[in-house]
């Protein structure tokens, strides 16, 4: 368990667009954390940066207690769900769980027993144990999610990534799948960064979420801290109205039957 | 190579302490003897010595050294017992020698095909073939002691007056009447068709069977009726003095082709040119596809250009320039500072042309595979860098195995063209160093030999059958490939 | 179910330091099995030179690559020694190439040969002696130096990777200009020698000979009356086939595409034979009128393909539109679609006039008179067993490649994207 924080961390490309400006934020063992924002705000760069996938221009990122701005991704000890799964499309289920604890070298390097073992674990939790020998192309979208997750998972990562994970799903696969990645993280109690541009979403799975907007980090709390409590007219916008939206048009839906 | 230097010094041991160089006293040749030959006679001053060298120059201007000419092919003054001496008609460039009785026999024929003729000859007469039709040709002699002590005959000029046409005029009425009949019956059964749909009460399509007429006709007269026609002919005894005549003689082609001598060196040959060149292809297309994938690579446009010049330069252009370097003056051993005659040598010429096709091929493979490259999803390799998968193990176990699908098309379609590729050895090396007769030479692959058989022999009903084989052995090829390859792919 | 227990939960403060390797010996690592390879090519030269002095100084220099590559594998964290250890071996293949090239005729490939040699090992010693590198080689680093050093590491290895991926381009390119820049000496020199230094002499007198020359120009002609005939020809049976195979569904359509496949899968040998019979019963032999017939069909199932590809790409409601306009489907074809695929038609036009152009067998095999010869087998006849006109042939290779080359390059995209929709989907 372990904690992870951005100081001061600035992301700029070579053509002078600024994704992220100084961005602070602490994460806390064990916390699932959610980056709320418009698309092209910066959360996705954020995520990717804790992952070693960019550079940082400037500030620094830790996890635990040592900086790893310019680790490689493998030594991070992270994993990380895509927005598109990236599985690989040549190999079965199980080679697509255990590819990364298959190339390991040295000492960290388990032998095949346990490694068939954390694949059998990791497809019963994830219910995928008579997909095994499937390739990706033979699943349905949920299935190819949890693939991901549990590619992800097997490695016992220290922090757990994610990068929109549900939005190529349809709306009831969705919300399953919401729960149960709430499940596991109560479960497996690994910090938890996650991305998305949906607010409900945000709004239920998380125990903090941060909100940002145009590279800048607008403000982070509890989810309903923050929707009772928006620090400024962004936030109203973004979240508070379009959820009060959402419930006014449920009740003028719902409201007359039930009177 | 090293086989000729060998002799070449051997003999130089042997004969150094002798004689004068025989002046050649008269020279005379004739083009009426046969379809690009010509016949030359010569006779010397006095009988010829042990080790004497007769070389024969060509040119289409007179000759006055050798430095304009070409070498067309050379005849030895040495100990001819127990080496073969064939008929005449059994080699190329028969040969006799007059060996001072007033007699002509027929030379005889040491390993590497040189005409070989006795001490004390004092004329030979040779028919040389491959010899261009039509136009005038100048040929001389020129004679070599081993002491290195040479003449020069004067130049003679002559043309080959024999071109095929002369030799038959083919009744043209069946091949018409053939022709005829499948364009009528391909009509029919457009037309047929046409009505079939029109009855079936598909009007849109009403002009379609008109538009690919004119197509499916060509096609009909111009490719599927040679293709049954030259079936046909490889079980016919069809040659240049039976056409319009041939009959049907069984098998009988085939069993020329299996026991011609040096079909297995020909096939293995062939098979090793392929397989080798595709391999080159594809390993140096990817790496360097490899190369150009990347962003931010300065220049890019420009290395693409300029590696793909082999492939938009004439491919018999690139050919005959590398042969040029290749020569023993060009400019390959300027650059290497080394001094080798590769193309004489069986092997060197082997490797040699492999290198030219390897050269010629490579901006295709490179141009597909880059294509497919693009084609990689990108975030797989995000995934593999966050599982902490190293560059090879990335490329070994990500890109290759996704390139398959690619690769094995491209891979067995390069093995066709490779297969089938004319240009490279035809004017390269034209099958030689060591062209034997009736059999394949060093560098012949299967292609270039069918059409020694067929437009050197005139043996158009083996050529045929030739041809049948080798179509029968890509297609078995081809679906074995096929299948191995979609066999592994199930399993992974 | 996964117990809390098994994550891992050990202090990572030292993740740095265990990572670090600096990024030149891992650019050294991977450059060292080249040059060991190419230290094997220098040899095989030698071989070839039989000097062998040379063979043996080079063999040298292999077997000191080779100890460099192991030590450079096993330089590590705390390796001082094995540090070294490199640096001094390194200063003996920089004095071993050096007196090799010193000793021999320093010719450009010498020059080569030597730069294979030398350079590694001016690296080697220059990055291996680098404080970063001494300090991690000393295994004296601070997590702070790793972590500086990780930072470094990922500029300096993005930088060895482009310089990497420069060097083998520049050495395909001079692969592919070899036989080029060779072919332009040949045509610019006097007489018809092969060797001798590049660009020496400049002359046009080849230049000026066949352009003046009677046969050059007959074979121009031969081949620009093949050519456009095919083209011609070619687009006149491809266009109709292509359009019907794009738009309608008819009986018999899929054996027709079919067997327009199955064409492109016969090797041209096996037609070879009876189609030089059937030319020669027809009197097509030496005529402009049997190459065209050849070549146009020949090249009918791919430009067939490629035209139908492009078709495809034309949006069927814009052809709706036209007939509900009131036209008929020839008039939809003519007024609509051709003019909207004229690009596309041109491309499969160049295509045709190339490969005809281009075209060696089918020319040699049946035109053997050469008042019909076409260039192709023209240029081949100049270098042949009647004459070795080097000189005349580069000028005339040089004067007939050039505008193929040309269109190529500038139409490259084009003809690429054309020929993998016919070939490679076939």
């Amino acid at each position: 368990m372990v904690n992870v924080s951005f100081r001061k961390v600035k992301k700029q490309y070579e053509n002078g667009f600024t994704a992220v400006n100084e961005l602070n934020l602490e994460i806390n063992e064990g916390e699932f954390l959610v980056l709320l924002g418009p698309s092209g705000c910066g959360k996705s760069t954020t995520l990717r940066m804790l992952a070693g996938l960019e550079d940082v221009t400037s500030g620094e990122i830790s996890i635990g207690n040592a900086k790893v701005n310019d680790l490689p991704p493998g030594a991070r000890g992270i994993g990380m769900v895509f927005q598109s799964y990236a599985l690989y499309p040549h190999m079965s289920i199980s080679d697509n769980l255990s590819f990364g604890l298959r190339m390991m070298k040295g000492e960290d390097r388990k032998s095949d027993d346990e490694i068939s073992k954390l694949i059998n674990e990791t497809a019963t939790m994830l219910g995928l144990s008579d997909e095994l020998e499937k390739k990706p192309k033979q699943l349905s979208g949920g299935q190819r999610q949890r693939v991901a997750l549990g590619r992800a998972l097997i490695k016992r990562p220290r922090v757990l990534l994610m990068d929109e994970p549900l939005s190529n799903l349809d709306a009831e696969l969705r919300q399953q799948m919401r729960i149960e990645i709430r499940r596991l993280h109560d479960e497996l109690k690994m910090t938890t960064v996650y991305v998305t541009h949906d607010q409900i979403e945000a709004m239920t799975i998380a125990d903090r979420i941060a909100v940002l907007n145009e590279g800048e980090l607008q403000q982070h709390g509890p989810p309903m801290e923050v929707y009772k409590n928006p620090a400024n007219s962004f936030i109203e916008g973004f979240l508070c109205a379009h959820l009060n939206e959402i419930v006014d048009t449920a009740n003028s839906l719902f409201g007359g039957e039930e009177e | 190579m090293k086989r000729v230097f060998v002799i070449t010094i051997l003999s130089f041991l042997f004969l150094l302490p002798i004689g004068h160089a025989s002046e050649i006293i008269g020279i005379e040749a004739d083009g009426d003897v046969g379809y690009r030959q010509v016949g030359l006679i010569w006779t010397t001053d006095s009988p010829t010595e042990e080790g004497t060298l007769f070389e024969i120059w060509v040119s289409n201007a007179s000759i006055v050294d050798t430095a304009n000419a070409t070498k067309h092919s050379e005849v030895r003054v040495g100990n001819v017992s127990g080496i073969i001496q064939p008929d005449i008609g059994e080699w190329y460039d028969d040969c006799l020698f007059d060996s001072g009785e007033g007699d002509w026999t027929p030379v005889h024929r040491d390993l590497d095909g040189t005409a070989v003729v006795s001490v004390g000859a004092i004329g030979v007469n040779c028919t040389l073939t491959g010899l261009p039709s039509g136009i005038e040709i100048y040929l001389a002699v020129k004679s070599t002691t081993p002491n290195g002590e040479s003449f020069l005959s004067s130049s003679i000029s002559s043309s080959s007056t024999m071109s095929d046409e002369e030799i038959i005029v083919i009744e043209t009425s069946p091949y018409v009447f053939a022709i005829g009949s499948i364009a009528l019956s391909v009509l029919i059964l457009l037309f047929v068709l046409r009505w079939m749909d029109y009855r079936d009460g598909r009007t849109t399509s009403r002009f379609a069977h008109l538009y690919i007429a004119p197509a499916i006709l060509a096609l009909s007269v111009l490719t599927f009726y040679p293709v049954l026609y030259g079936i046909w002919l490889s079980f016919t005894n069809a040659d240049q003095s039976h056409l319009g005549d041939q009959s049907f003689i069984g098998i009988d082609n085939f069993i020329t082709v299996i026991s011609t001598s040096g079909f297995f060196r020909v096939t293995g040959f062939t098979l090793i040119w392929s397989v080798v060149n595709v391999a080159a292809h594809i390993g140096f297309g990817l790496l360097l596809a490899m190369a150009l994938n990347s962003d931010d690579l300065k220049g890019k446009t420009a290395y693409r250009t300029a590696l793909l010049l082999p492939w938009a330069i004439p491919s018999y252009i690139s050919v005959l320039v590398w042969r040029g370097l290749y020569e023993p003056a060009g400019a390959l051993n300027d650059f290497l500072g080394t001094n080798m005659n590769l193309l004489a040598d069986a092997n060197g010429a082997r490797i040699v042309v492999i290198l030219v096709n390897i050269w010629l091929g490579i901006p295709f493979m490179m141009m597909s595979i880059s294509g497919a490259l693009q084609a990689l999803p990108k975030d797989m390799y995000e995934a593999a860098e966050v599982d902490g998968i190293n560059k090879f193990s990335r490329f070994r176990y990500l890109t290759l195995p996704n390139l398959k699908s690619a690769l094995v098309p491209l891979s067995l379609l390069g093995f066709i063209w490779t297969f089938n590729m004319f240009n490279v050895i035809y004017l390269m090396t034209d099958g030689g160093p060591n062209l034997d007769f009736d059999g394949p030479g060093s560098t012949d692959i299967l292609i270039t030999y069918v059409y020694d058989v067929a437009f050197r022999d005139g043996a158009y009903g083996v050529a045929a059958a030739w041809s049948v084989v080798i179509f029968v052995m890509l297609v078995v090829f081809s679906w074995t490939y096929m299948k191995k390859t979609n066999a592994t792919e199930a399993v992974t | 179910m996964i117990s809390a227990k098994s994550v891992a939960s050990e202090p990572p403060d030292d993740l740095a330091s265990k990572w670090y390797v600096p990024a030149e010996v891992d650019s050294l690592r991977n450059l060292y099995p080249i040059v060991v390879a190419i230290n094997f090519v220098s040899l095989c030269i030698f071989v070839l030179r039989g000097d062998s002095d040379s063979i043996f100084s080079s063999s040298m220099q292999m077997i000191v690559s080779v100890v460099i590559l192991m030590l450079l594998s096993k330089l590590d964290q705390g390796q001082r020694f094995i540090r070294d250890g490199v640096i001094s071996i390194s200063g003996l293949a920089l004095l071993l190439s050096v007196l090799q090239f010193l000793s021999g005729p320093q010719i450009l490939i010498d020059f080569w040969m030597m730069l294979w040699t030398s350079l590694p090992a001016v690296l080697v010693i220059y990055s291996v002696s680098k404080p970063i590198v001494t300090l991690w080689a000393s295994g004296n680093q601070t997590v702070r130096s790793a972590e500086l050093g990780l930072s470094r590491n990922r500029s300096v290895s993005r930088f060895h990777g482009m310089v990497f991926r420069h060097v083998a381009l520049l050495h395909a390119v001079a692969f592919v200009l070899l036989p080029i820049l060779w072919i332009v000496d040949v045509a610019l020199s006097p007489g018809n020698s092969l060797g001798g230094e590049f660009f020496e002499t400049v002359t046009f007198e080849h230049f000026s000979h066949i352009l003046s020359s009677e046969s050059f120009w007959i074979w121009t002609r031969n081949s620009v009356i093949v050519s456009i005939g095919t083209t011609i020809l070619g687009l006149a049976l491809a266009i109709p086939a292509g359009y019907a195979f794009s738009r309608f569904k008819f009986r018999g359509r899929d054996y027709a595409m079919f067997s327009f496949l199955l064409v492109q899968m016969f090797p041209g040998v096996i037609i070879l034979v009876p189609y030089f019979l059937v030319m020669k019963a027809l009197g097509l032999l030496n005529t402009s009128l049997g190459l065209i017939l050849a070549y146009s069909v020949t090249a009918l199932p791919l430009c067939v393909w490629m035209l139908k590809g492009f078709f495809d790409t034309v949006p069927k409601e814009l052809e709706e539109a036209a007939l509900v306009d009131g036209c008929n489907q020839n008039q939809v074809f003519w007024r609509i679609i051709l003019p909207l695929s004229l690009p596309a038609v041109a491309v499969t036009a160049l295509f045709s006039f190339l490969a005809a152009w281009n075209e060696f067998l089918l020319a040699l095999t049946f035109n053997t008179s050469e008042e019909m010869y076409t260039l192709p087998v023209g240029l081949a006849s100049l270098i042949s067993s009647t004459g070795q006109a080097w000189g005349d042939f580069a000028a005339a290779s040089l004067l007939v490649s050039l505008p193929v080359v040309i269109l190529f390059i500038v139409f490259q995209r084009f003809l690429i994207e054309g020929l993998s929709a016919g070939g490679v989907k076939g």
